[in-house]
């Protein structure tokens, strides 16, 4: 198979990724676009290596091998970041190990002197709205696009560190 | 040969300089950087990157360079 070819093949998959990733949440059926994914990622990688055309040497799999580790040591770091502050928020809900305070209704009715026999209430801690809950799906997403971002980034950088971007000779 | 202005300096990062003369030897044979890399197995960018001093080759590829100009491997890379 040509380069160009398996390139295609990829933008396609990645279209119909994104359709099914629409179709997901349109049937709200993670399981959809989760066993998608798994498949495309195996097809990738078949396809992959049936291609013929591609030439790499050992230069070009520095330039790989560097950018995954630089990749992999800075998405760590940003989702290490997100899930702490994210586990924090959470846990600061009813979710948490946040205690019940006790509260004492404050009623102008209650006779004098019988304020002792009225029992405390507990009163939960405050819930995390459930419209909030979307905000969690926004930042799964942001950390999606920024790990690619940090790829995108650390092969330039790579690739111009090793020279690919030199003028041609003579 | 010994022109030193086409000598390429690369740095290793412990303060000491990888130097070669792929480009002068690519001359006296009268090659392109594209012949190079095809008869070496690698892609023209690494010739030049490698000749620019931007990526230091393999032991094996080094070894492969200087058996290809059938010259001693330190008379093509300097280690200084």
């Amino acid at each position: 198979m040509k380069k160009n070819t398996f390139y295609i093949i990829c933008g396609l998959m990645a279209v119909l990724l994104l359709l099914l990733f629409w179709l997901s949440i349109d049937l709200s059926s993670p399981i959809i676009i989760a066993v998608s994914i798994i498949h495309a990622a195996v097809l990738f990688f078949v396809l992959k290596q049936r291609v013929t055309d591609i030439v790499q040497d050992e230069r070009s799999v520095l330039i790989d091998m560097k950018t995954a580790a630089a990749t992999i040591k800075a998405s760590v770091v940003l989702f290490l970041t997100v899930n702490v502050a994210t586990i924090v928020y959470v846990f600061s809900g009813p979710l948490g190990f946040q205690s019940f305070t006790y509260h004492r209704p404050n009623d102008v009715m209650l006779p004098a002197g019988s304020l002792e026999s009225v029992p405390y209430f507990p009163v939960p801690p405050e819930m995390i709205p459930i419209s909030q809950l979307g905000l969690f799906a926004v930042l799964q997403l942001i950390l999606i696009v920024a790990a690619l971002f940090i790829y995108v980034g650390f092969r330039f950088y790579y690739a111009r560190k090793f020279g690919v971007w030199g003028e041609d000779e003579e | 040969m010994s022109d030193s202005g086409s000598i390429t300096p690369v740095s290793s990062g412990f303060g000491v300089k990888m130097k070669n003369k792929i480009k002068v030897y690519r001359a006296m044979h009268d090659l392109t950087q594209d012949a190079l890399a095809k008869e070496l197995g690698v892609t023209r960018q690494t010739i030049l990157a490698i000749e620019k001093g931007k990526y230091d080759p393999s032991l094996e590829l080094a070894f492969r360079i200087s058996r290809y100009f059938q010259t001693p491997i330190e008379e093509i890379f300097l280690f200084e």
